[in-house]
């Protein structure tokens, strides 16, 4: 049988899709573009295992009905599992991690929960969605991986504001809100204490 | 190594007469309605204190970014309500007894800033090196007896406290760190939780 182009894969080497991830990072990017997503999962992630009427009371301005579509939603991809076994029913979810790579395939920006979680706390905390509103999702990456160097020694805040070409107001605004989700992620996210050692050996947080 | 800076406040009377506060402190606190910024407003007022607002802190608050996000009226509420003041910058040579001079003691921060994350110095913003020196000229007034620097940047706080530690300005000029102050003033307010407003 002779392999058809899907097959053999996009890129032209020969090498069949990976549809699963293609999948997850059609899921991520849906994360990313989709706030009402990023809280569902954010929620569930942190929380979770989760029943969908514990969701409900946690996440303020979403009817039900938005939330049980959104849980259903997620519970078709691999990062959220339902456990049906249980009545009512539990929702779980895993860590997305996805890579955002340049045109020579270098990796440019790693989306993890803690991201993940920037943007559904865009929905609750008006400074950052006020930078969203100012700004490119491509600038709050820039402004996380500065708050990561700040975090881990690397450089004083106003320094790490400078570096990515923000006013200083702004940039110690945004570094402060994506530090207090750190803060709320630490427990949850396991990419996230890798980047947050310190180079200089002193103990992570402000 | 040397000794971390400051552990926040055991209670109000420890809190110096004039403490300067860094832009990132007002950007911490929320707006003047918001339940950080009301237990430092309470918190300052029972410690008979006063948030010195010095010139390279309005500068930022009330630039493009300042303005679109609502900052100015931070401080224009924190004057009405008596806790918060503009102050003026230091002059290089402001000295309070036999301690170093204001610039000597922004200098130094600068040098260390550099030192430890191993730039230039022209690289060290500017802004969280004069502080200190603020915190000298306010001494130097001779309007407090003992002043702070409140600042939400542990690198910051570290190489101010560092450079002030063995002169004569020990014991005199405290350097908090923002987080751990701002977290116990809103206990020390009793507010119902000290939390953000969350993440989802």
């Amino acid at each position: 049988m002779t392999e058809t182009d899907v097959e053999r894969g996009g890129d032209g080497a020969g090498r069949p899709v990976d549809a699963q991830s293609v999948d997850r990072d059609v899921l991520v990017h849906d994360l990313l573009r989709d706030t009402t997503k990023a809280r569902v999962y954010t929620a569930v992630l942190v929380d979770g295992p989760i029943q969908r009427e514990a969701v409900n009371e946690r996440i303020e301005g979403l009817g039900d009905t938005t939330i049980y579509q959104t849980l259903r939603e997620l519970a078709e991809t691999e990062y959220v599992t339902v456990d049906d076994a249980t009545e009512p029913y539990e929702y779980t979810a895993r860590p997305v991690q996805t890579h955002v790579v340049s045109d020579d395939g270098a990796t440019v920006f790693e989306v993890t929960p803690t991201f993940i979680a920037v943007m559904s706390a865009s929905a609750v905390r008006d400074d950052i969605e006020l930078f969203l509103e100012r700004h490119s999702i491509g600038a709050l990456a820039a402004a996380y991986e500065a708050t990561l160097a700040y975090l881990s020694g690397q450089a004083s805040r106003r320094m790490v504001v400078e570096e990515v070409g923000l006013e200083p107001y702004e940039g110690i605004t945004i570094t402060e809100e994506v530090e207090s989700v750190v803060d709320e992620m630490r427990g949850t996210d396991p990419y996230l204490a890798d980047r947050l050692e310190d180079k200089a050996g002193d103990p992570g947080g402000e | 190594m040397s000794l971390p800076p400051e552990a926040p406040p055991t209670d109000p009377a420890s809190i110096p007469s004039g403490v300067v506060v860094d832009t990132s402190v007002v950007s911490a606190i929320g707006n003047p309605d918001a339940e950080k910024n009301r237990a430092l407003a309470k918190l300052f007022e029972a410690a008979s204190a006063t948030a010195c607002i010095p010139p390279c802190v309005v500068d930022e608050i009330e630039g493009e970014s300042g303005r679109a996000y609502e900052a100015p009226v931070r401080v224009l509420h924190g004057e009405r309500q008596g806790w918060m003041e503009r102050v003026p910058a230091f002059t290089d040579g402001a000295q309070y007894r036999n301690g170093p001079v204001a610039s000597h003691v922004a200098d130094r921060v600068r040098e260390r800033m550099a030192d430890r994350f191993d730039v230039p110095e022209h690289e060290v913003e500017k802004t969280d090196t004069l502080l200190p020196g603020v915190a000298v000229q306010l001494l130097a007034s001779g309007e407090y007896g003992r002043t702070g620097v409140l600042i939400k940047d542990r690198h910051a706080a570290e190489a101010a406290h560092t450079v002030l530690e063995n002169t004569e300005y020990e014991g005199l000029i405290r350097i908090y760190r923002g987080k751990p102050f701002i977290e116990w003033s809103v206990d020390w307010a009793g507010a119902e939780s000290s939390s953000d407003r969350g993440i989802y």
